[in-house]
Formats: structure tokens, sequence, C-alpha cells
């Protein structure tokens, strides 16, 4: 059965691979992704296993390419996405790619470091360019001072030293060296030489404005150029520590104009030179680059497959001759004929003669849990995964969640106004699905919102439609077919002369009761004083209306799961007694709300009882003394009855299951009945697995002597099944008034938007519309974008988000814990597809 | 035509001008009509002005009128964003 209802009928199959074919075949299944492998050595670790080698290459020709994209994605050069998807290439071509990757990655290795180096070369060549510059002025400032005040010092050093003959007069020879240092750095270089020389040195500096690329990471950095002033040798070996300490680079400056002159000119031309070899070695690696960028996304595809390939091989046994692999794999019955087919294209394609078996096993091991899903139905199975992944062949609420989940979501967010909004948005998702699957797939927000694209479609529409029902469109109502309530027998002076109005619904003349309002709410509550009275009185019997219908729903569907795993018992001494007291008591009183309102119209409508005290007088047995109090006749006998009802039903949900049970485990024939339960518990005997015969017709034969060791394991034990019983009830029972009560929350939130939205209105749009002549157009002007974002934002996202994490919340507790169990593991199969996605 | 928008915020202009457009050109129907739902939502009028029922029908009608000029200065910049996000996916052309 290919539906959502179930899970696929799943079966264990061995598989025969011709060690020849084997890569092929796991390549064809790999293309098909319909294939889980399960692990046939889990004690051998990862070094240990057959083809580790191999995944070895691989991982290392990924770390190339990963290399390479590295440097692609530096260079800025565009990667080619020709969302071409090759087959994994055969063995053998493996070691062209090797060679292709090794190749590549030693050239590129080559030319980064000749790259580097030339870099380095460059940039100590423009430093010394720059402080050939820059000391230049330097060296002027200092000559034209000397020139200044040389007579005057000269004279006076000679009139102070005259004596001195060791000094000979002479002015003081001061030594300088010249570098380059990181600008950000210059500050507390500058403090450290004060410091450490105590004032003796003189420092310096001007700015380089362009700034220079760092060789090796590549960033560009501002550097400053220093010169520094300093007298004997033991400042100067002080001076060149604190210049290493800080990471300057010192250059050899010459001291006459001349010789730095010369300097300078060999520099220049030097720079030149490498900057020609540089351009070349630039265009080089940009070609190199370019030419692997065309090709890096399909290597990469490649490279991914094989390993994904050996990582598989890796799972499967080796035969005794090691002729053949044996694989033991999960697979979904209705598809062994493809996986067929792909095993006997594989073989071809390895071009082996021998071709490869697979062979269906019986097992005592819970199958996986896969349910086929399109792009339409994949988003409410995640809705229902999320919670628990059902057990296998259980019923799956998704398919009733796909129309349950938005209409409950529409009940707490009514408003067609924000449904509109809400479809158009994701309208336009699904209209340009394909051009926005392609593009940013990275975005976790948009990618959450993108792939409930159809739930929020039909989130939306449902919300147009309880919006037209509630008679909300932007918290203002829509008089499609004309108010049934007329301003008949009103004079003009009482409109003039009284705030409020009361229209009495008993006057025909303003209220005919033969023409309601057709459809939804009548307009004409909007304007009234009592609209969240009446309104509220609605939503609320509304909403346990819905929720008992959910809820009785739920339990009717575990009836299906009892049927399909021929449990009568169950379906007996659970399923009966919990529809029972769920329609006594809640099913009543969906009856009594209906029966309320037709029975009572306007005119008696004053005799109409309080349903809350009828339902709590009908537990208390407290019943009206007059005839005229009841709602119909009858009603006195039928509620102790239903009362008696319900009542009844706990015992029987307590014990006629363990009794019988017990009484099954005294003849000693209980194996019949749980059979299938026991097939889901039992993980123990994974080894007990036996081959099926090809062709179905017969049953499959019995299981070895050593299997049914797991009998003797699961002990009969009466008290613990009375507890278990004992929870199942009062959880049941409980359960159902307080999950009725739990409904009501369809009731609040809706209110709280209805509310909302009404708040927003007045507090934003209004204001803008209350000015006085054209003024209140230009405040409209500024006000409504402001109401637009606040719309989107408070009462789309925000709103919409509490009333989907509540529509969430009644579908996983309030329907799903009648009968869903949710206690399988997914089904993975073995996909190239799933594996790529992974990596974008 | 010079770019003063980025693309978001064209885009952004122009979903809000679309929507300004439709709503406000609807409302202003129902302020004309004089829909009893949006007497709250009128121009200020005094109590002299609730007495007299000619005087309201103008309020209505200057609130309509203000809903429409609403409409067409949005209608405007609507345009304005509609060239700015032609000029942006323009320039993304140029670029790539």
């Amino acid at each position: 059965m290919g539906s959502l209802f179930r899970s696929e009928e799943m079966t264990l199959a061995q598989l025969f691979l011709q060690s020849e074919a084997a890569y092929a075949c796991v390549s064809e299944l790999g293309e098909l992704g319909l294939v889980q492998f399960r692990d046939l050595n889990p004690d051998v670790n990862a070094f240990q296993r057959k083809f580790v080698n191999e995944v070895r290459r691989c991982d290392e020709m990924e770390r190339k390419l990963r290399f390479l994209e590295k440097e692609i994605r530096k260079a800025g050069i565009p990667i080619v996405d020709t969302g071409e998807n090759p087959d994994a290439p055969p063995p053998r071509e493996m070691i062209d790619l090797e060679a292709t990757f090794e190749k590549l990655e030693n050239e590129m290795k080559e030319v980064n470091t000749n790259q580097e180096a030339l870099k380095r070369n460059f940039l100590e060549l423009t430093e010394l360019k720059h402080i050939l510059r820059k000391t230049q002025s330097f060296f002027e400032e200092a000559e034209f001072h000397h020139q200044m005040q040389d007579p005057a010092l000269a004279e006076e050093s000679h009139a102070l030293l005259l004596g001195d003959e060791e000094r000979g007069g002479q002015p003081m020879r001061l030594g300088f060296v010249a570098g380059v240092i990181n600008r950000e750095r210059l500050p507390t270089f500058e403090r450290m030489l004060w410091r450490a020389c105590r004032g003796n040195v003189f420092l310096r500096q001007t700015e380089i404005e362009t700034p220079l690329e760092d060789p090796v990471t590549g960033d560009q950095v501002h550097k400053c150029v220093f010169i520094i002033f300093f007298q004997g040798d033991q400042l100067k070996t002080r001076v060149k520590k604190i210049c290493e300490g800080f990471r300057a680079t010192l250059y050899p400056c010459p001291e006459t104009p001349a010789e730095r002159r010369e300097m300078a000119i060999g520099v220049m031309t030097r720079i030149e030179d490498l900057q020609t070899v540089l351009n070349q070695t630039q265009d080089h690696r940009h070609r190199v680059l370019v030419s692997a960028a065309k090709n890096i996304r399909v290597w990469f595809i490649k490279a991914r497959k094989i390993k994904a390939i050996y990582h598989t091989l890796n799972l499967f046994n080796l035969d005794v001759t090691q002729k053949c692999l044996i694989a033991e794999c999960w697979c979904p019955v209705a598809d062994l004929e493809r996986i067929q087919l792909a095993l006997r294209r594989g073989t071809e394609h390895s071009g082996s003669s021998v071709p490869s078996i697979l062979n269906r096993m019986t097992t005592k091991q819970a199958p996986p849990t896969y349910h086929k899903t399109n792009k339409f139905t994949s988003g409410f199975q995640a809705l229902v995964d999320s919670y628990g992944v059902a057990s296998y062949c259980e019923v799956n609420p998704a398919p009733f969640t796909i129309i349950t989940f938005p209409f409950l979501f529409a009940v707490m967010f009514g408003d067609a106004g924000h449904g509109l909004i809400m479809a158009l948005f994701a309208l336009w998702m699904v209209w340009r699905e394909k051009q926005l699957m392609n593009q940013r797939k990275d975005d976790g927000i948009w990618s959450i919102f993108f792939g409930g694209r159809y739930i929020i479609l039909l989130m939306g529409a449902f919300s147009i439609y309880t919006g037209f029902i509630y008679n909300d469109f932007f918290s203002k109502s829509l008089n499609i077919f004309g108010s049934s309530w007329h301003m008949a027998n009103i004079s003009d002076d009482d409109i003039k002369n009284n705030e409020l109005l009361e229209l009495d619904p008993n006057v025909t003349a303003i209220y005919k009761p033969a023409s309601p309002y057709p459809f939804g709410i009548d307009p004409i509550w909007n304007l009234a004083e009592n609209k969240i009275t009446f309104l509220n009185s609605f939503k609320m019997k509304m909403s346990v209306t819905l929720g008992v219908i959910q809820m009785s729903f739920g339990v009717c569907l575990s009836l299906s799961n009892y049927r399909f795993f021929k449990d009568p018992l169950s379906m007996f001494s659970v399923f009966i007694p919990q529809l029972m007291f769920l329609m006594c008591i809640f099913g009543y009183m969906v009856i009594i709300i209906f029966f309320k309102w037709i029975a009572y119209d306007a005119s008696i409508s004053y005799k109409a009882p309080s349903l809350l005290i009828t339902m709590i007088n009908m537990f208390l047995f407290k019943f009206p003394d007059s005839q005229d109090d009841y709602m119909y006749s009858g009603q006195k006998g039928l509620q102790i009855f239903l009362v008696l009802v319900a009542v009844a039903c706990v015992p029987c949900m307590l014990f006629i299951k363990p009794y019988f049970e017990w009484r099954a485990h005294k003849s000693g024939k209980r194996t019949v009945r749980f059979g299938t339960v026991q097939m889901q518990v039992n993980g123990a005997s994974e080894d007990t697995a036996v081959i099926m015969d090809q062709d179905e017709g017969e049953m499959p034969p019995p299981p070895p002597e050593g299997a049914p060791a797991h009998k003797e394991e699961e002990e009969f034990d009466i008290g613990e099944i009375l507890i278990h019983q004992a929870i199942h009830t009062i959880e049941f029972c409980l359960g159902c008034i307080s999950h009725t009560a739990s409904y009501l929350r369809l009731w609040a939130l809706s209110l709280a938007h209805a509310q909302l939205s009404e708040v927003l209105w007045s507090m934003v749009l209004h204001i803008g519309l209350g000015f006085k002549g054209w003024v209140g157009a230009v405040v409209t002007i500024l006000v409504f974008p402001a109401f637009a974002v606040l719309t989107v934002a408070i009462l789309l996202v925000m709103e919409g988000l509490s009333a989907f994490l509540h529509a969430l919340r009644l579908h996983w507790v309030e329907f799903q814990s009648k009968f869903y169990k949710g206690e399988g593991h997914q089904f993975v199969p073995f996909s190239f597809e799933a594996l790529m996605e992974d990596h974008n | 035509m010079f770019v003063i928008c980025g693309p978001k915020l064209s885009i952004c202009g122009f979903i809000i001008s679309i929507w300004a457009i439709i709503m406000m050109g609807l409302m202003g129907v129902f302020f004309l009509i004089k829909s009893p739902l949006l007497l709250e939502d009128i121009g200020p009028a005094t109590d002299d002005d609730w007495k007299d029922r000619k005087k309201i029908d103008a309020i209505f009608q200057q609130s309509a009128y203000n809903c429409w000029v609403v409409a067409g200065v949005y209608a405007f910049l609507g345009l304005f964003s509609y060239f700015q996000m032609r000029m942006n996916s323009r320039q993304q052309y140029v670029v790539t």
C-alpha cells in the first residue's frame, strides 16, 4: 500500500555480491536510494575494516579538493555549478583522479611558496624605498638645522672644549638606524625606547600613506617609517634589541646623500623587475585556479560518492572463499523489483557473469519506519516525526494533520486580511519554488519558512475561511450580504439623546429570525457593546465541539491499529470503553450545546439553562424540581444513565485486559495474540534472522532451535500489567477532561488575536485617520508603514508563531495521545542524493 | 536614473505601497458609502456636528478623500520603488 496512512512494508534482505561487482552494485543502489544497509561487523573498529585504505585515499582526495576550493574562493573566482550529477566513477578511475589532484595541489603549493617569497621580497624593497624617501627629508632637515646653528654652536663648543683634546672640537658622532614598524605598535615602541634609553635617543617617524600587503596572510597593513638617532655602541645594541622585540624591520641606510640616491635608483629598478615576475606568477596561478573551478564541483561529487561506496562496502561481511561480499539491508517490499533491477545493472556494468542475489529474510527485529512523501506531504510528516517516529506500520497521523493542523491554526488565527497576506507569501514561495530552492540554502530562518511553504499556504487559506466565519478583516467586519438587524422603531431623537441603543431581537421589525445572516457572524456585532460576551460564548462552544470531535476521531483511529495488529482483546477492553466514556460525558455535552442552540430562540432564551451548571449537576445527580427547568423530557433519566455508563467504563478499562491476559497465560497460549507486539519489543535476537524463500508462496521456515530463547526472558507479572493498565486508564480518563479543557485555547487565542488586531487598528491607523481635514491624509501616509510593519511583525509572525505552537500541541498531546505510540526508528536509506544535500 | 534605495528597501517599499494602494483605495470607497463600522475612524467631530447629519456626512466624505490621497501618494512611492528595484537588478547584472 503506497499510502501515507501506514508506513511502507519493510523487509530485511540479504545480498550476495561478487567481489568484482560489489562496487558497481552499491553505486547503483546509492543512486536509487531505497536501501538501508546494516553494519555486519559492529565489533570491528574503523581501522581494521577491509576498505580502510580506499576510504583513506578518498579522505585525502577530499582534503586536496577542499584546499583547492579554499584557494579558488580566496582568489574570488566563481565556482561553476552546472547541476551535473556524474555517476560514481569506476574504481580504476580513482587513480587518475588522485593523480590529477596530486598534480594540482603540488602546483598550487609551489606557486604559493614562490609567490610568497616574491611578495616578501617585494615588500622589503618597497619598505626600503619608503625609508630612503622619508629619511631623505629627515636628513635634509638635520642639514638645515646644522647650517643654521653650526656657527654659534661651533664657537660655543670651541670655547667650552678648548682644553679637551680628545674630542678635538668635533661635533658628536651620532649613529642612527632606520626601519619600518606596524603603525599600531608605534606608540608603545616610542615609550619603550624613551624609558629603556632614558631619553637619550631621538626618534623621528612618518606614516607610509599606502597600505602594504602582508605576504603570509595577504592582509593590508599600515606601517610607519622611523629613524632613531643615538650615540655610542651600547645604546645601539639596546635600540636594536628593542626594534627586534617590536618586530620592526631594520634596513641599512647609507649615510651620505649620494649613496642614498644611488641605492634608491637600484631599488626602483629591482622593484620594477620584481613586479613583472609577480604579475606573471599571478596570471599563472589564476589560470590554474580557473581551470580547476570549472571541474571542482564534479570532482567533489565523484570523490564523495567513491568514499560513500567504500564506506558502505566496509559494512559488508566477507565470504569464507573471499569471492563474494554478503550484505544485509532493509528495503521496502514494494520496491524490491527496482532494487533487483539496479543490482542487475550494476552487475552488467562491472562485466561480471555471476548475478548478484537478493534474498528476503525473516527477523524478530523491528523494521524501520518509512513513509513515502512528496514535497507537499513531507512538511506535515516532519511535524509528526518531530514528536516521534511512528512505530512500524502504525497509523500515521500525518494525512489527517494535513487538514486538521491548518484548520486548528486558522481557528486561532481567524482574520481574513492576515490570512490573505500569509497565503500570498506562501503562494509566492510555491510559485518561485525552483528558483528559490537553488538560492540561499544556508539561511536558517529562511529555510524553515521555505520548507514549510505548503503548510503556510494551507494555514493562510484556512485563515481566510475562518476570517470570513468570524467576519474579521483587519479587525473590521464586512457587510457582504446585508445585516439582518434593522434600525426600525428607533427615532432620530433616540439616536441623538442616547449613547447606547438596545436592539431587541424579539421585535420582528428589528430582527427577522427567518432570515439570519447567511454566512459567518453578523457584522452588526462589531458595533455592539456586548460583542465579546457574544463571541466568547460562540467560540468556547465551538472550541469544545472541535476538540471532542478530534479526540473521538483519535480514539477511532486506535481501532484501526488494533485491527491491523490483530489485537481483538484491546479492541473490546480498551477501545470500546474509551469511546463510551468519551461519548457519555463529552459527546453528550456537545449534543446539548447544539440542542440549546436549536431549541431556544430569542423569545424563550431567558429560560435557557446554563450548560456548565447542567453538566456539573449531572455528576452530582442534582436535578431541578419543576419540569419547566429541564431542557427536554426524560433528561433526568438519560443523564443518570450516561453517568453510570461512564463510571462503569472505568473498571472495564482497568481489569478486563489484565484478566484475559492472565487467563491466557495460564493456559499457555499467549503467543498468538502477542506475536506482533513481541516482534516490536524484542531487539535482543538479531542473529536469528532467517532467509525467506525467494518465491513467497510458502510460509517462512520455522526459526532454528536456538531462537526462542527470548521467551523465557519475559516473565508474566500480573502486578506489573495491572499497574501499567491502571496508569493508562487514569491517564485516559483524566486526559479526557483536561484535554477538553485544553481545547479552550482555540477560543483564548482567537480572542487574543482579534483583540490585538483591534488594538493595533485603533492605536495606529485610527490616529492617522482621526485628524481634521487634509492633515489626516498626511498623517495617514506617515502612519501606514508603521501599521503595515507592526501587522506583519506582531500579528503575522508573532501571533502566527504562537498559534502554530498551540496547534502543534493540540496535535501532539491531545490528538495523538489517543492512538499514536511513536516508538519507531526512521528508515535512513543509503542515498547519494541525501549525501550531497548534507554537504551543501 | 540614480539608485537611492538598496535592493531590500526598494522591495519592501514596493510591497507596502501595493498594500497601501489596495487597502486605502477600498477604505476610501467604504468611507464614501458611509459604512457605520468606520464611524469611529472618521475625522474629529464636535458634539454639535453629531446633531447634524449633513456635517457628519461631510466629515465622512473628507475621510474618503484623505484615503484616496494616501493611496495616490503611495502609488507614486510604489512607482519610485519599482524603478529603484529595476535599477538594482540591472546593477546586479552588470556586476556578475
